[in-house]
This record gives structure tokens, C-alpha cells and sequence, in this order.
């Protein structure tokens, strides 16, 4: 089967005056659709670094990035804006909600980035909010809301237009254990249920034994998979 | 666009209320000035053309004389001799009544014979023109007066107007009130009295002579039969370049307000810019967001742009409404300036006109768009990833900072070249903005090197928490840089402003120091507080001669000069070894001057020679009653009297050259020990007869500062104006700054910071803001001043000033800086004292 996405060799660098900062040296890694995989490492190993890449938040110094069939070295701003939008749902370690918008909002906004309007976009994102159980909170201002509350909105927002990719960056990171765990249950449950690959980065144990793979980083190499196959 | 979208940055506004409504006095107060400088310069314009067609009614053609007029028997010889049957003499001056407050009212002397087929709108059916001619004609002092003035002065047809014509009291007798059709026709006649020619002759103390003499001309061989049948001194002119020369006398002082009130849009264009850079900044996080999950550069420009514009129609639109208001505040201010130093105009309510109303809309909102591009453009092109992480933001704020600054500099350096090498005042103002806007993009790197320079020495002197707000400046500088520029802009448009008024007041002393030097002054009252064209009565001069303590009496001639551009002011006056000294020189050497002046040479002011480019050893066309004369200059003399320009000549020659020995104002020097307001107490006793302003010195030069002040006191209104809507801004910029670093002010609160360590850190912080802007703004400001008085006022008036440093202008300056400063910080410290640091913590 064709991954979902597929890293070739990807270098990524800084240059800060006269020196050249390597973040990323040739990694090679492939996601397959519907797989489950954890990216540890210490701060500062390249773990954001991969994601913004895979994402197209930021763009590889070398190498090649396919997600989802999409070539993304080729892409300029405005076509990685469009992948974005269409095959990416992203959960941020602080929410990250629009906080002028309602939680109903929040969730409606992707479909209509996407173009679905209307009766079919809010039953979509009603019947997600009640998959994260806040279907009662739906008009509620996202301040008003829980940390945890926050982030399953969070959830619902990065599901609701049913990307191939989700990418999780510290989904727990900002949460109380337990509510961590919620979280983590409710999003590897529902990207499992729709045939979602997930990627997520993570310092937690937890998190990447919920995962079906873990991929460790370190100073920018890929060093291991979870079954200590050296890369 | 998606309307989900639309309402995710619609919102914003309603979440922070009181930042966007000080976005929308921004732009409002920046439009009102604009257009209510607008509104007034254009009524006055109006109510004085609207005025002159009154006196015109249909002529076609005018013939003008020299400065006594036209002789009354020419005018019977045109129409006998030459046959031109429609012409009509006419006669204009002015009459104030006597009652609270005072009304200026036009005198019409007109032919009741002749007039008829000019002022069609007088015999309108129905109206009681033909009885009230006739009365015109047999009831002596009567006048025809115009419905809505009569109204206006409360009286009907019998009751008597009590008046003062060229100083004298009169009792003009209501004859009849005209009430013609059609509203235009009313507002022709607005203010003017109607009056038959003798009469009015008697009352302007012009018997014999008429104004001019007002021609219906059909074809080019009854032109050219008139052009044949002028004596010298006698000119054709048409009325509508007769209404532009006067007119065109006011451009450079229309230039100047008009100058002034684009300087309060652009201090409100960077408010605006300062506004909405901050509320960019504020999002930088929820922009990142939408960029990750797919939303456009494009879109995200065009959100913002929205935003921006709904605040911009807004802002306009209230600023239209604001202007109309300020206009009929303004109105008298301008009115009174063109009443002191141009024409006589008569006009107390604005007239809104679409162009006002058009430019003022575009202006607004062009002005948010300018001010809107830059942040949005910046929003939109950062990447995701950096838009995310709001210290990146910093960094790049601190590498551009050295760039900006050497931008800032180039900016200034083009400014000051095109400022001084630019062919027009348009050049010149331009170069002023270069100027501003160069010492804006420099502040934020002055900023941060003041602040590292001061850090040692806060943290030494003042502790931790002086050390953390010296440090607060620079590591928020995309938000402190933005503010401090906005404010020293503020400040250093108050300090050039300040100067040079106080440059030119200081100028203006010393002159009339120099010049005045006679001790007491006599003339005819005037409705112009700066011209004396009066002519006084006959034999003043004689009977004040033989007054005790007179050791001579200097005299003077002035009269308003037609030339073919706009009229000068000609001053015919005696001249002896002992008045040498009055002139200061511009141009020529005294000791060729004078023999060259005694034989038939003029002298001529600065502001003419640099208006019409003339050079000691140019001549000049001076149009006498015996014709056209080439008359050579010998001097340029600094002259603050008048922008029109002077030209002055020997009275002995004036009188063969003009045919005319009247005089219009004379110079009394006395005996030492004699008292001059005692003297002045002397003439009014030997006078008692004849209407006269006699002045010592002191009160002259009082009076002709007190026409200064007042001549700068909408300088000093807009200036106001300016300092406010950049006051407002200020206000808006840093309680916004503050306001949106609750959550770390509440993390220091729950480190153990006590309110009033709070208060010290806030308030240090904006205090040094305003202390940064203050010394930039020292010498921002002062190098405006020298552009404003040594390129701008010489372009568009003429005048050489001296600087005046003043150093109270600068210290008001520095405390206004400081004092909106703090004042800005005074209310977010107030509210973050008091929320507990848990609800700050909380806090997006």
C-alpha cells in the first residue's frame, strides 16, 4: 500500500550569520493511512521541526517530502495553503482556538474552508462535537470552556473535514494526566474509526504506547522504531 | 470569502470595543480638520465671490481707475462722447452699525437711472423698486436693503440704521425693502445697502469721484471703442478676472491651513497605522492558527483589510460630520485672518460643498488603507511557522530596526534635498513629510540604544523592577517602536509649530521696533487691521502741525495697487536723512538706494521680490493715472506688514504720478519730554470734528502684535488639533500594549509583586517611552522648524524669519510627551492592580 507520508533523505538547516545549523539530517520515514505513530525525542531533536515540514508549514532544505500523493517541494505558498486546508487536521499542544468564534464555529470553520456550507457542514460538526461530547456547549465562547473541554474542541476541529493526515503536536502536552489520557483515547479512537493517520509528537510515555509505532529523533536523525530497528 | 472567516476577524473589534472606537477618533479627527479647513476656506471664497457679483450684477466689461477712482465727469463723457449708453458708475465702501455685535455692511452707490438694466433682480415684478429709486433720489442718507438683511437688522421701510462710514457716525433711512425673486437673487444681496451715488460719495468722502464704471459690451468693436476712449490711469477689465486676482491674494494662506490640516491626517494616518499594526500584532497568534489550517495569504490580507476598512467608513464618516462642525468654528477664525491681512469678506455661515465632503471621504478612507497595507501585508506574508512564536516576531523586529533606521536616514536626507531644491511648496511639503516619516523609521534604533545605554544605570539606581521596564522597551519593540514614533511625531510637529510662531512673533517685534519709530500715529478707522486705506480728512495734517511738542509730522499715502497679477500695497511717504534707518535691507546698498529712491526709483518688500523673482536693478510696472510706468527698483526691504507685497515711492512723486494728495495716515514725532498718550489726548481736542484712530507707539505695535496672534490663531487651533487626535492615539497604543500583557503582569503578581511594585514598573516603563520620544523629538522637531520657517514660509509668504530658540517650547514639549505617557499607563495599571493574579493568569 502507497504511505500516507513518505520522507526521503529530508534535510532541514538554519543558517545563524556565518554558521549552518543542521536540525534535521536526512531522515527517512514513511506514515501509512489509518497507522498510529508516535515522534519522541528530546527538546530541540527536530521532532517540530519534521512536523512543520510534513505539514508544509515550512519547507525542507533537501530531500523529498510526499504526503498524501502531494510532492511538496514542488508546491509554492499558496498551494501548500490549499494541501493544508484539505489534508491536514492539526492538534496544537495550547488549543490554539479562534477565540472570536463559538465552539460550534470553530468546528465549522475547516468544512467551509473546504467549500461544505450549509444544513451538511453543521450536522457534520454537531455530530463530531457530540463524538467529543460537547454538543450542549456548541455556542459557548471557547474561554469559557476547560482546558480539556478546549482541546476536544480541538479534536473535533481537526477531524471534521476528515483529512488523511492528523498531526498532533503534544496533544496532552497542556493537560492534567487524566484529562490527558480522555483526550488521547478520544482522538486515537476516532482517527482509527475514520481511517486517519496520526502523527504525533510527544514527550509522553503514555501517548506513545497508545501509538502503533514510535519513531524516535534524535539531534536530528531518525534512530529507532519501537522495535529497535536501527534506521 | 467565508462567512465563518468573516466573523472570526469581524469580532475582534467587539472583543477589545474601546480600542477600535479610539481607531475610529483616529480617523474621524484626522477627517474633521481636513475638511473643516476645507469647508471654511471655501465660504469665505464663496461669500466674497457671491458678494462681488452683487456689485457686479450683468456688466461684462469694468472700467477702473487709479487709487482716488475714476473722475465722475469721465463717466458722462462715455456715454455722450463715446456713446456707450449701458454703463453704470458705481461707488463701494463699507459701513458698520452701531448695534451688539456689530454687522459689516457693503455701501452700493449706484446711478438709479443707469442701474436698472444691470440688476435685473432689482426691478423683479412686485417688488417696490421703482418708489424706493425714487426715494433713493429725494430723501437724503435713504438705502435699498435686501429682505433678509433687513430682517436681520430688524427694521421695515421708515426706520433708520445708525452706522459708521470711514470713522464718521450716519443715520441711513430705511426706503424700501427689496424682496426679488429667487433665492440666488436674495443671497446677492445679503448684507449689501443700496444708496444713490451722491449719497454714498458723501459718506466715503469721495465727492466727485466714482469706483469704477460697469459696461454691458456686446461685440469686440464696442471694446475695442471703450479701449480707444481711455485717458491714462483709466483700465478695462472684466469682473471675473477683477473676483480672481482678489481671490488668488489668499492661495498662500489657503496653501498653509491646507498644509497644516493634512499634518493632523498624517499624525492620524500614523495613529491609525499605530492602531492597526497593534491589533495585527495582538493576532499574530490566531493569524498563525488560520494559516495552519489553510487559510490564504490572500485571505488573511483581505480580512484585515476589511476590518480595517469598516473602521476607516466609519471613522470617515463620523469625521464628516465632526468637520461640519468644526468648520463653523473655524469659519470666523479664517474670515477674521482674511478680514486682517487680504479683503474685506463678509461671511458667518459655512457652505458644505460635495468637493469638501469628497475629498474629505477619500481621504479617510485611502488614509486607512495606506496605514492598513504595511501590518497586513506583514501578517500575511510571515510564515505559519514564525507567526506562531511571538519572540521570533521580536527578533525580526530587532534585525530589521538597523535597516529601518538607515532607510529612516536616506528618508530624511531625500527630504531635506527635495525641501530645498524643489521648484514649488508642493516640493517643499513633501520633503516635510519625508522628513517626518525618515525620524519615525529611525526612533525604534535610537529607542533601543538610549534603553541599553540606560539599563546599567536603572538597574544600579532604581533596582530590578527599573531594570525589567528599561528591558520591556526593547523586547516588545514591534509594539513600543510603533508608539514612540507615533508620539514623537506628535511632539515634534508641537515644537516646530511652537517655534515657528514664536520665530516669527520675534521677527515681527523686532521689525516694528525698527520701522515704527514716530510717536504717535494718526489714520482713518479701517475695516482692515493691517491695510490703512482711509483717506484722511483734509487739513489734519496742518491743524495737528500747529499742536505744541510736534517736532514733525511724516506722512503717508496707501493704497491697494492693480497690477497684472494679484494688487500690492503702495505706500507713497516722506522720506529724510532721519528715516534712513527704519528699512532693513534684503537687497542693495543704502548709499545708492536713496539718491536713486529721491530721483525715480521704488523700493520694494521682500515677499514681492521673491513672489515675482525681481532684483534690485529690475523695474516694475506701476499703472498710474498718467498711464503705464517702468519704474526701476533700487532696495528690497524686509517687510512683515503684508505677504502681498509693497512697493514704495516719494509722496511728492505719488502726487504728480496719481494726480492725488490725499493722505491716508500720518507719523508725529515729538519733543523729548512729551507725554505721547498725553499728545494723543491733544489731537482728539484739536479734531474733535473728524473720526480719527490716533495711537501712541506702545499701542500700535500692541496692535499690530495682537493682528499677528490673532492672524496665528488657527495656526494654533489646528496645531491643538493635531496634538489631540496624536494624544488620543498615544492613549489608544499603550493602554492596548499594556492592557494585552495582563497575563504577565498577573505572573509577576503571583511572584510576589505588590500592587505598587506593579504601578512602579508600568508607569517607569511608559514614563521612559515618553521620555524617548521627548528627546527625539527635540531634534525632529526643531529641524521641521527650520524647514517651516526657512523653505515654507519664505515659498509661500516671502518672509525671512529669524529662529527664536525658546526654550520653554521644548520644555512643554518634553512634559507633554511624558505626561500622555503615563497618563496612557495610568488605567491599565488601575485595572491590573486590582484583578487578582489567578483571573490575570487566566487571561488570553
Amino acid at each position: 500500500m502507497q504511505p500516507i507520508v513518505s520522507l526521503t533523505a529530508v534535510q532541514k538547516w538554519y543558517d545563524e550569520g556565518a554558521v549552518r545549523r543542521h536540525v534535521l539530517h536526512g531522515v527517512d520515514m514513511h506514515v501509512h493511512a489509518g497507522e498510529r505513530v508516535a515522534l519522541v525525542g528530546k527538546s530541540g531533536s527536530g521532532k517540530s521541526s519534521l512536523l512543520n515540514i510534513i505539514s508544509g508549514i515550512d519547507g525542507a532544505d533537501a530531500g523529498s517530502v510526499l504526503v498524501g500523493g502531494h510532492d511538496l517541494n514542488g508546491m509554492d505558498e499558496t498551494a501548500r495553503t490549499h494541501f493544508r486546508r484539505t489534508s491536514i487536521g492539526f492538534v496544537f499542544q495550547f488549543f490554539n482556538l479562534v477565540p472570536t468564534l463559538s465552539v460550534l464555529e470553530n468546528v465549522l470553520l475547516p468544512l467551509e474552508l473546504n467549500g461544505i456550507v450549509g444544513k451538511p457542514a453543521h450536522t457534520r460538526a454537531m455530530a463530531l462535537l457530540a463524538d467529543v461530547g460537547l454538543a450542549d456547549r456548541a455556542a459557548t465562547a471557547p474561554d469559557r470552556l476547560s482546558g480539556g473541554e478546549q482541546q476536544r474542541v480541538a479534536v473535533a476541529r481537526a477531524l471534521v473535514h476528515e483529512p488523511p493526515l492528523i498531526l498532533a503536536d503534544e496533544p496532552t502536552g497542556n493537560l492534567d494526566s487524566d484529562t490527558g489520557m480522555v483526550i488521547l483515547q478520544l482522538l486515537t479512537q476516532l482517527a482509527q474509526q475514520r481511517g486517519h493517520a496520526l502523527l504525533m509528537v510527544t514527550h509522553s510515555r503514555e501517548v506513545a504506547a497508545s501509538a502503533d509505532r514510535v519513531v524516535r529523533i534524535q539531534a536530528g536523525h531518525l534512530v529507532a522504531d519501537d522495535a529497535g530497528t536501527l534506521l | 470569502m467565508i462567512p465563518v472567516l468573516w466573523k472570526s476577524t469581524l469580532r475582534w473589534p467587539l472583543r477589545r470595543p474601546w480600542q477600535a472606537l479610539l481607531a475610529i477618533i483616529g480617523v474621524a479627527m484626522g477627517v474633521a480638520v481636513v475638511i473643516a479647513i476645507d469647508i471654511a476656506n471655501e465660504s469665505a471664497r464663496r461669500a466674497f465671490l457671491a458678494s462681488t457679483q452683487a456689485v457686479t450684477g450683468k456688466a461684462t466689461e469694468q472700467l477702473l481707475g487709479g487709487p482716488q477712482g475714476i473722475p465722475e465727469e469721465f463717466f458722462v463723457r462715455l456715454r455722450t462722447e463715446a456713446g456707450i449708453r449701458a454703463s453704470a458708475p458705481l461707488i463701494e465702501g463699507y459701513a458698520i452699525t452701531t448695534q451688539t455685535p456689530p454687522r459689516t455692511l457693503t455701501i452700493l452707490g449706484i446711478d438709479p437711472f443707469s442701474e436698472l438694466a444691470f440688476r435685473p433682480e432689482m426691478s423683479a415684478a412686485g417688488t417696490p423698486i421703482q418708489n424706493g429709486m425714487a426715494t433713493l433720489l429725494t430723501e437724503p442718507d435713504s438705502v435699498l436693503l435686501g429682505a433678509k438683511t433687513a430682517t436681520a437688522l430688524g427694521v421695515t421701510p421708515g426706520d433708520r440704521i445708525a452706522v459708521r462710514i470711514a470713522g464718521r457716525s450716519h443715520d441711513m433711512l430705511v426706503a424700501a425693502i427689496l424682496t426679488p425673486d429667487g433665492s440666488a437673487s436674495n443671497a446677492l444681496l445679503d448684507d449689501v445697502v443700496l444708496t444713490d451715488i451722491g449719497t454714498a460719495q458723501v459718506w466715503l468722502q469721495r465727492v466727485g469721484w466714482v469706483d469704477r464704471i460697469d459696461m454691458i459690451l456686446s461685440t469686440d468693436q464696442d471694446r475695442a471703442r471703450v479701449q480707444a476712449f481711455l485717458p491714462p490711469g483709466i483700465r478695462m477689465t472684466t469682473p471675473s478676472q477683477r473676483a480672481q486676482s482678489t481671490t488668488e491674494m489668499t492661495a498662500s494662506f489657503e496653501i498653509n491651513l491646507n498644509a497644516l490640516s493634512l499634518l493632523a491626517m498624517v499624525v492620524g494616518m500614523f495613529l491609525i497605522y499605530n492602531t492597526m499594526t497593534f491589533s495585527v500584532v495582538q493576532r499574530r497568534q490566531l493569524l498563525g492558527t488560520l494559516r495552519c489550517l489553510g487559510v490564504s495569504q490572500r485571505e488573511v490580507a483581505g480580512l484585515m483589510l476589511v476590518e480595517g476598512s469598516v473602521i476607516g467608513i466609519i471613522g470617515t464618516l463620523v469625521g464628516l460630520g465632526l468637520g461640519i462642525v468644526l468648520a463653523q468654528g473655524l469659519l470666523g477664525l479664517v474670515a477674521r485672518t482674511i478680514n486682517d491681512i487680504y479683503f474685506v469678506v463678509n461671511v458667518t455661515q459655512i457652505q458644505v460643498g460635495w468637493f469638501a465632503l469628497l475629498k474629505g471621504t477619500v481621504l479617510g478612507i485611502v488614509a486607512s488603507f495606506v496605514a492598513l497595507a504595511i501590518p497586513t501585508l506583514e501578517a500575511a506574508r510571515t510564515p505559519p511557522r514564525t507567526v506562531l512564536r511571538r519572540s521570533s516576531y521580536e527578533e525580526q523586529m530587532m534585525r530589521i530596526v538597523p535597516i529601518l533606521a538607515v532607510v529612516g536616514l536616506v528618508g530624511m536626507a531625500l527630504g531635506g534635498f527635495v525641501m530645498w531644491q524643489g521648484p514649488s511648496i508642493w516640493f517643499s511639503y513633501a520633503g516635510l513629510l519625508f522628513l517626518t516619516l525618515g525620524a519615525a523609521m529611525v526612533t525604534p534604533w535610537t529607542t533601543v540604544v538610549l534603553m541599553q545605554l540606560l539599563r546599567p544605570v536603572a538597574v544600579r539606581f532604581g533596582g530590578l523592577i527599573a531594570g525589567m521596564a528599561v528591558r520591556d522597551v526593547i523586547t516588545s519593540l514591534s509594539r513600543t517602536g510603533v508608539a514612540i514614533a507615533a508620539l514623537m511625531i506628535a511632539v515634534a510637529v508641537t515644537i516646530a509649530v511652537g517655534l515657528m510662531v514664536a520665530s516669527f512673533r520675534v521677527t515681527v517685534v523686532d521689525w516694528l521696533t525698527t520701522t515704527i519709530r514716530a510717536d504717535v500715529f494718526v489714520s482713518a478707522p479701517s475695516l482692515n487691521a493691517n491695510r490703512l486705506d482711509t483717506s484722511l480728512p483734509d487739513g489734519v495734517a496742518d491743524r495737528i502741525a500747529t499742536l505744541p511738542g510736534v517736532t514733525r509730522i511724516r506722512r503717508y499715502r496707501s493704497t491697494m495697487l492693480p497690477t497684472d497679477r494679484t494688487p500690492v500695497l503702495q505706500i507713497a511717504l516722506d522720506v529724510t536723512p532721519a528715516d534712513y534707518d527704519t528699512f532693513l535691507w534684503a537687497e542693495g546698498d543704502p548709499a545708492t538706494i536713496w539718491p536713486a529712491f529721491a530721483d525715480d526709483a521704488i523700493i520694494i518688500s521682500e515677499p514681492l521680490a521673491l513672489k515675482r523673482n525681481l532684483h534690485v536693478g529690475d523695474t516694475f510696472v506701476l499703472q498710474t493715472s498718467t498711464g503705464d510706468r517702468n519704474v526701476p527698483i533700487a532696495g528690497i526691504f524686509y517687510d512683515y506688514g503684508t505677504e502681498l507685497g509693497v512697493v514704495m515711492l516719494p509722496l511728492d512723486r505719488y502726487a504728480r504720478w496719481y494726480a492725488d494728495d490725499s493722505l491716508t495716515s500720518l507719523g508725529i514725532y515729538l519733543e523729548p519730554g512729551v507725554d505721547p498718550e498725553a499728545f494723543v489726548s491733544a489731537v482728539r481736542e484739536r479734531v474733535p470734528d473728524m473720526a480719527l484712530l490716533v495711537r501712541s507707539n506702545d499701542s500700535l505695535r500692541e496692535t499690530s502684535v495682537e493682528v499677528l496672534d490673532r492672524t496665528f490663531a488657527i495656526t494654533n487651533v489646528l496645531q491643538l488639533l493635531a496634538t489631540i487626535v496624536a494624544f488620543v492615539g498615544i492613549l489608544a497604543a499603550l493602554t492596548a500594549m499594556q492592557l494585552e500583557r495582563m497575563r504577565e503582569f498577573g505572573m509577576l503578581r503571583a511572584l510576589g509583586l505588590d500592587p505598587r511594585q506593579l504601578w512602579q514598573l508600568i508607569l517607569t516603563e511608559t514614563s521612559l517611552m515618553g521620555a524617548v520620544a521627548g528627546l527625539v523629538a527635540v531634534p525632529v522637531g526643531t529641524a521641521m522648524a527650520l524647514a517651516l520657517i526657512y523653505v515654507i514660509n519664505r515659498i509661500s509668504f516671502g518672509w525671512t524669519l529669524q529662529f527664536a530658540m525658546q526654550p520653554e517650547i521644548y520644555l512643554q514639549a518634553g512634559l507633554t510627551a511624558i505626561v500622555a505617557a503615563v497618563l496612557a499607563g495610568i488605567y491599565p495599571v488601575w485595572r491590573i492592580a486590582r484583578v487578582s493574579p489567578a483571573v490575570a493568569l487566566r487571561e488570553e
